[in-house]
């Protein structure tokens, strides 16, 4: 007893030794992600540490669909061509590329994965991308690189709805892609290759030396696990971390500090107040505005995100291809304005109580949201206090995750349980049709569903020339912009701190990747 | 002393029994299920698509039929499916039990060799300036939140001195194996025993001081000493000794909490515990995972007391239990 204490002690005492360091590998990168993924194939991922990992390994035909960033660019496809009539879509693949197992990529692994993805039973979640109105789209496999999508109806997003990781048919035996073990030892295409998975801690992926884009810098990409903002602030410091997106810690220690680049960029997400535009007191769209005006949305920016946000004039992110800055005017708050906009929608207080009021009714508005999501509870307050300020006699809902899936997020009645909700959403990529679930839908979470949006919607999708195509979205955000079935507040920027001896000046820090790491067989250590 | 055993370990059976069905039904009433681990609050999800997501977990199946069905196969030995991961659950807990055994086992043993000396310390030198100054540690030690320790630590060793790793159990840049990757995990347990042992230390050297003085206080005692064995002699061979006794007790109930409660000191140091696993699972309403952690840790409670009893019975003859 007292000599196996005594080892230990001795060997805490050498452990503590800071003469053991060991030597710095710098062809090892390791980045952060806040906990194990839940799956490693790129078919299942929907969580944020599932494709933090996928994203590496896998590919789709062509980059620009949701969680893919915010252009359209070839990928597994090396180039594309559309019939005159729209309905056919002919996808050239690339021929040098071979799985991570030496196995060649062909047309066959675009069909099974596309059949995969169809099959109701795998319940994955980019099964609506290949339908058009409940009818799947047709596939064709022409030679071993030339695969065909067949439409029943001409269709402008196929490129983004595409956007979906392939696997390998030669990994499965039959269309069954869930219980199977390729989910925790995945092959794919991408630029680095899953080596292993130490639960709790890591995944460890090694450099796919035959990528088609060139052989990646970093022979090893550690995704480690840490969670929280601030504990992978101190990791970073500590050096066991070499980049990360730290968003929400105290960025005190890496400014004006030259071992690490803070790099901020906007991600692919807005952050709203959402009106349930059924509800009588909200249906004009004058008290809408009023609200918007009257809503000190910059004073969000700073208090909720540390002053880490873009100011909305738009309710696309700036990442879908029509947004331009500045083309709708940007609403400054502006209390009294937004005071006499309501009088002048005909809400006043002709009761004295405080609150506004508008033939016998009072101005009431339920406001439901995600209560245990810290940032929508960090807004709800001040949105409370600002159209408080305006009369307006405002209530918190603050719901459950089971609560508000129920009433919000899976909510498909059309009659809603609120007057207004906060929510949060994004990584929808450059195709504004990503949007038109919720912006012309009756169902969905603002029961919104203006005939004008909808045909335009519509014509949106299937109109293929992309002059056409941008004279219509651009209708669309001004109609939306002055409709305001959502007042979009601010899209959160990313900041991203890294060692400053990593080379990403080609690579690019992208927000709109849940990696950051836009082409990270790019990425390079200087020294 | 065998009956005895086999008899605690009978009664055993139907707590075991009773803490499955309360855990399973904890989770059924709490809201939400596992399919929200399949939603981003981010991204707009088709809701025919979260029906299916739940019929592929079984989660449309009525409570008394998944519980039935979890209870037939947790008999036969299977631990299911995590819901989450979709991994087996033995390999999810598998995984992560010896990370927290070892980090647990550590800080046991080193608030056990540190709480006693101090104890002793206190105890022999008691009213004297040495006693008030440990029984002020004692009592800061008590008091100071674990969470700010580890960061207070983490900070000064990790951030400025560059001395101990900040998080994870083994350096990530290399793989290091044999003697070399043993004092890597050596290193990055420094810090982690060191918070886990803390609140432990403070309170055990109180009761091992509390222990030695009332035994000091025993007519035994005096006799050595009236036969004028040495004091050091008096202290290490007769009074140490018994007073040990109670500190089997204390030990062996702290062992569940320095196991199954190391969340925070996990999570701080990214260590890959079972702690930081139970909490996922519950946030995740992972109910295989959430069964086989609470019945681990009924275990653990249920197997520590046990020992407890028994190591006490076999230290101190005076106590036996099978005459009951």
């Amino acid at each position: 007893m007292r000599k196996a204490s005594l080892l230990f002690v001795l060997l805490i005492i050498l452990a503590a030794l800071p003469g053991i360091s060991l030597a710095q590998d710098s062809q090892t990168l390791v980045v952060a992600s806040t906990g194990d993924p839940q799956t490693l194939s790129g078919l299942l991922a929907n969580d944020g540490n599932s494709i933090g990992v996928t994203t590496f390994i896998f590919e789709p035909l062509v980059l620009g669909g949701e969680n893919w960033g915010d252009s359209i660019e070839p990928a597994l496809a090396e180039s594309w061509s559309v019939s005159d009539d729209g309905l056919e879509y002919t996808f050239n693949l690339r021929q040098d590329v071979t799985w991570h197992d030496g196995t060649p990529f062909t047309a066959a692994d675009v069909l099974f994965t596309f059949q995969a993805v169809l099959e109701e039973s795998n319940a994955i979640d980019w099964r609506s991308n290949l339908m058009q109105d409940g009818v799947p789209f047709g596939f064709e496999v022409v030679d071993d690189h030339t695969f065909k999508v067949i439409l029943n109806e001409p269709d402008a997003t196929v490129l983004t709805s595409v956007g979906i990781p392939i696997v390998p048919a030669h990994a499965f035996s039959s269309l069954n892609v869930v219980d199977v073990p390729f989910n925790t030892n995945p092959i794919g295409t991408g630029p680095y290759r899953f080596a292993e998975w130490n639960t709790g801690e890591n995944v460890v992926l090694e450099a796919n030396e035959s990528y088609w884009r060139g052989a990646p810098n970093i022979d090893r990409l550690v995704v480690r696990f840490v969670d929280g903002a601030e504990n992978q602030a101190n990791a970073l410091l500590a050096g066991e971390l070499d980049f990360a997106r730290i968003d929400g810690a105290d960025l005190s220690p890496f400014e004006n500090n030259p071992d690490f680049t803070i790099v901020r960029t906007p991600r692919d997400l807005m952050r709203y107040v959402g009106f349930n535009v059924l509800s009588p007191n909200v249906s004009d769209p004058a008290v809408r505005q009023a609200l918007m005006t009257g809503l000190d949305r910059q004073a969000i920016i700073n208090t909720v995100a540390a002053g880490n946000g873009l100011l909305a004039d738009s309710l696309f992110n700036r990442s879908v291809f029509v947004y331009e800055e500045g083309r709708n005017p940007q609403v400054a708050y502006d209390p009294a304005a937004a005071a006499q906009m309501l009088a002048d929608a005909g809400w006043t207080d002709s009761d004295g109580n405080g609150f506004l009021d508008k033939d016998g009714q009072e101005f009431t508005m339920k406001v439901a949201y995600l209560g245990s999501w810290a940032l929508m509870q960090a807004i709800a307050p001040l949105v409370y206090d600002n159209f408080r300020a305006l009369g307006v006699n405002v209530e918190l809902v603050p719901l459950d995750q089971a609560a508000a899936n129920e009433q919000i997020y899976n909510n498909t009645a059309v009659e809603k349980p609120y007057d207004a909700m906060l929510g949060g959403w994004g990584l929808f990529g450059p195709e504004p049709d990503h949007y038109r679930n919720y912006l012309a839908n009756e169902t969905s979470f603002f029961a919104y569903a203006n005939p004008e949006v909808v045909a335009l919607f519509q014509e949106g999708r299937s109109t293929t020339d992309l002059d056409a195509r941008r004279a219509i979205y651009e209708q669309i955000d001004s109609l939306l912009w002055s409709d305001l079935p959502f007042i979009p507040i601010f899209q959160p920027i990313g900041v991203y701190v890294f060692r400053s001896d990593l080379n990403l000046d080609e690579a690019q820090v992208n927000g709109t990747f849940l990696t950051g790491l836009k082409f990270p067989a790019l990425a390079a250590f200087t020294n | 002393m065998s009956q005895y055993i086999i008899r605690r370990l009978v009664q055993a059976i139907p707590l075991l029994f009773a803490i499955s069905l309360l855990t399973f039904a904890i989770i059924e009433i709490a809201p939400g299920d596992a399919a929200q681990m399949y939603i981003d609050p981010e991204k707009g999800t088709d809701p025919a698509y979260i029906e299916q997501v739940r019929v592929s977990l079984g989660l449309d199946q009525p409570f008394y039929v998944r519980y039935i069905s979890w209870l037939g196969k947790t008999l036969t030995g299977d631990l299911g499916y995590s819901l989450r991961t979709r991994r087996p659950v033995s390999l999810e807990v598998g995984d992560r039990l010896p990370n927290t055994l070892i980090l647990g086992a550590s800080a046991l043993l080193l608030s056990f060799v540190l709480a006693i000396p101090i104890g002793v310390i206190s105890a022999v030198k008691r009213n004297t300036a040495v006693d008030y100054g440990l029984s002020i540690l004692a009592l800061v030690g008590i008091s100071i939140p674990i969470f700010w320790l580890a960061l207070l630590l983490l900070q000064v060793f990790s951030i400025q001195l560059g001395w101990l790793p900040a998080s994870g159990m083994r350096n990530m840049r290399q793989e290091l194996t044999g003697f070399a990757g043993v004092i890597d995990v050596a290193h990055h347990m420094v810090l982690p025993v060191l918070v886990l042992s803390f609140a432990q230390l403070a309170s055990w050297s109180r009761y091992q001081r509390s222990a030695l003085i009332d035994v000091l206080g025993q007519d035994y005692i005096r006799t050595a000493r009236s036969k004028g064995l040495a004091e050091r002699r008096v202290l290490t061979v007769h009074a140490l000794k018994n007073s040990l006794l109670p500190m089997i007790t204390v030990a062996a109930i702290s062992v569940p909490t320095i196991v199954m409660g190391a969340y925070i000191t996990e999570t701080i140091f990214s260590w890959p515990g079972i702690g930081r696993l139970g909490v996922t699972s519950v946030a995740g309403r992972d109910y295989p995972v959430i069964m086989a952690v609470t019945l681990l840790s009924a275990l653990l409670i249920i197997g520590s007391n046990l020992f407890a009893d028994i190591s006490y019975a076999w230290a101190d003859p005076r106590i036996r239990y099978d005459s009951r």
